[in-house]
């Protein structure tokens, strides 16, 4: 009989055992994968209200047509911009008149001064979350400033490094929520591994007694352990899915308000490759450490008789 | 085969349970050893069969010096003895047949010779008909036998026996001792600890144990 062939019949005739493993296992596992699964679209749903960056380019009195070309080519060439449009003095004016006449009457006599600079309203391309930060908006709106003719480049510098901390602190926080709760869970899971190898500690002893050798007996342990790992991250990811499915269908409305419906997902199939190989490794290895702490060759001493 | 100098085995407590043994079994002899509850003869079978390791002097069994085998060794010194424990110590998710057949798959023996052979011991043992059960379902009788099968199953050298009748009928137990009495005629060293001094025959060798200490009877 193979080694795989007796790690599925051992795994077969400790079946309740067994199943009672896979679920406390799964259900640690789906508890991490829960807390991942919101951390990521937690940051992924309000990283593309940040990653929306629009900037204002004002340009001096003195400039002329020809710096304003300048400037134009110049944004045009830019990758970082997605978009751009020029507003003259006139047409800021009016929009201006058009906002705040009705609030404050008083402005309509000031129709002959005209106070505002021509502009480019700019979009920045969306950034990626690994080059998203202060400085890279920063560099960006420096590099446009040092343009002749840019008298002042604004967008909303003290929003956005609120915005920036708001969501260094979510990061943070979540990730010590999920290290918690990891820890937490692959404390039950290793208690779990250990429960299951202590059932079989007779049985090492057996083995040992007749002249078994450590690797004939270690490797179905470890293989039944990656057999209980990989089942149990698959009930994980089934139950993951299940539970995202409900919370989305529940607060579908809510997502739909805040913009943020095609931004939110589940795994993506590298990812849940990731945990499957992850549930294996974590069955094999705990049971690996497990039964290594068992058989010595002198496992029968150890127990009182 | 056997040869014990000196030996002391002390637990914890300190509990004495070998006192300065000096033993020494040839090449194919059949030997009883006796003496009461708590005299010391489960201690001194766990030393023979590397179950557990003494505290002073030296043992050699099967041309291993037990005092200093390593960890790597002990696997392959277990494979050249047989070993019938008091307590069966059989694995209750295996079959009768796959119980029996353990030591072969341990030695990697082809799957018809294991078969062959665990049928003919099984069959020797009277047991052929429940080698499809699992231990629980069998008697204690039934268990012994099952363990006797294993001890025997790889023709070993050296054959330790701690209370092998124990749970057996008069009948019975005089059948179990004809069979070791067989494999001693085929060269096996048989060393049996019994409580029961009518199976012993009047011609063998007997050593008696009390107190951790140990004596040969003369008959």
């Amino acid at each position: 009989m193979s080694v795989f062939a007796q790690a599925l019949q051992s795994w077969r005739r400790q079946l309740k055992l067994q199943l009672t493993s896979v679920l406390v296992m799964g259900l640690c596992f789906t508890t991490i994968l829960v807390v991942s699964l919101i951390s990521k679209n937690i940051e992924k749903g309000f990283s593309s209200w940040g990653n929306k960056v629009e900037m204002s380019v004002y340009m001096s009195e003195e400039s002329g047509l020809e710096q304003r070309s300048k400037v134009e080519s110049a944004l045009r060439n830019m990758k970082e911009i997605r978009s751009y449009n020029f507003l003259d003095s006139k047409k800021a004016q009016k929009e201006f008149m058009d906002q705040f006449s009705g609030l404050v009457p008083e402005l309509k006599e000031l129709k002959d001064v005209n106070p505002f600079l021509e502009s480019f309203e700019l979009e920045l391309s969306e950034i990626p979350a690994s080059m998203f930060s202060v400085n890279f908006v920063e560099d960006i709106a420096k590099r446009i400033h040092d343009l002749d003719g840019v008298e002042e480049v604004s967008y909303g510098r003290y929003w956005f490094e609120s915005y920036m901390g708001f969501m260094r602190g979510l990061k943070a926080s979540t990730f010590l929520i999920a290290m918690i709760l990891s820890f937490a869970s692959l404390m039950i899971v290793g208690n779990s591994i250990r429960a299951l190898v202590d059932q079989r500690r007779k049985e090492v002893e057996i083995l040992e007694l007749i002249g078994a050798t450590p690797q004939y007996i270690r490797v179905p342990f470890v293989l039944s352990g990656a057999i209980t790992g990989f089942l149990a991250s698959a009930f994980s990811i089934g139950l993951g899915f299940l539970l995202y499915g409900l919370v989305i269908s529940k607060f579908m409305n809510a997502v739909k308000i805040l913009g943020i419906s095609d931004k939110l997902s589940f795994f993506n199939p590298l990812e849940l490759l990731a945990i499957i190989v992850s549930g294996v490794l974590i069955g094999a290895i705990g049971s690996y450490l497990c039964i290594k702490n068992i058989n010595n060759g002198w496992s029968a001493v150890q127990t009182k008789a | 085969m056997i040869d014990l100098t000196h030996v002391y085995k002390t637990y914890p407590g300190p509990v004495h349970a070998l006192r300065n043994i000096d033993l020494h079994i040839g090449k194919g002899e059949f030997v009883f050893l006796t003496g009461p509850s708590g005299a010391g003869k489960t201690s001194l079978f766990k030393l023979l069969s590397a179950f557990d390791r003494v505290s002073n002097g030296s043992l050699k069994v099967a041309g291993y010096d037990l005092t200093s085998i390593t960890d790597e060794k002990v696997a392959f010194f277990r494979r050249n003895i047989g070993v019938v424990f008091q307590d069966f110590r059989l694995i209750p998710d295996q079959t009768v047949f796959e119980n029996v057949a353990l030591p072969l798959q341990i030695r990697k023996e082809k799957p018809s010779y294991i078969k062959r052979r665990v049928d003919e011991v099984l069959d020797q043992v009277g047991l052929s008909f429940r080698a499809d059960h699992f231990p629980t379902t069998l008697s204690g009788g039934e268990q012994q036998r099952v363990a006797i099968a294993r001890a025997l199953v790889h023709k070993p050298g050296l054959l330790i026996a701690d209370e092998p009748t124990g749970n057996l009928d008069p009948e019975l137990s005089l059948e179990i001792m004809e069979l070791f009495k067989r494999v001693n005629a085929q060269g096996t060293t048989v060393f049996i600890a019994t409580h029961d001094h009518d199976l012993i025959p009047a011609s063998s060798r007997v050593i008696n144990i009390e107190a951790g200490f140990l004596e040969e009877v003369v008959r």
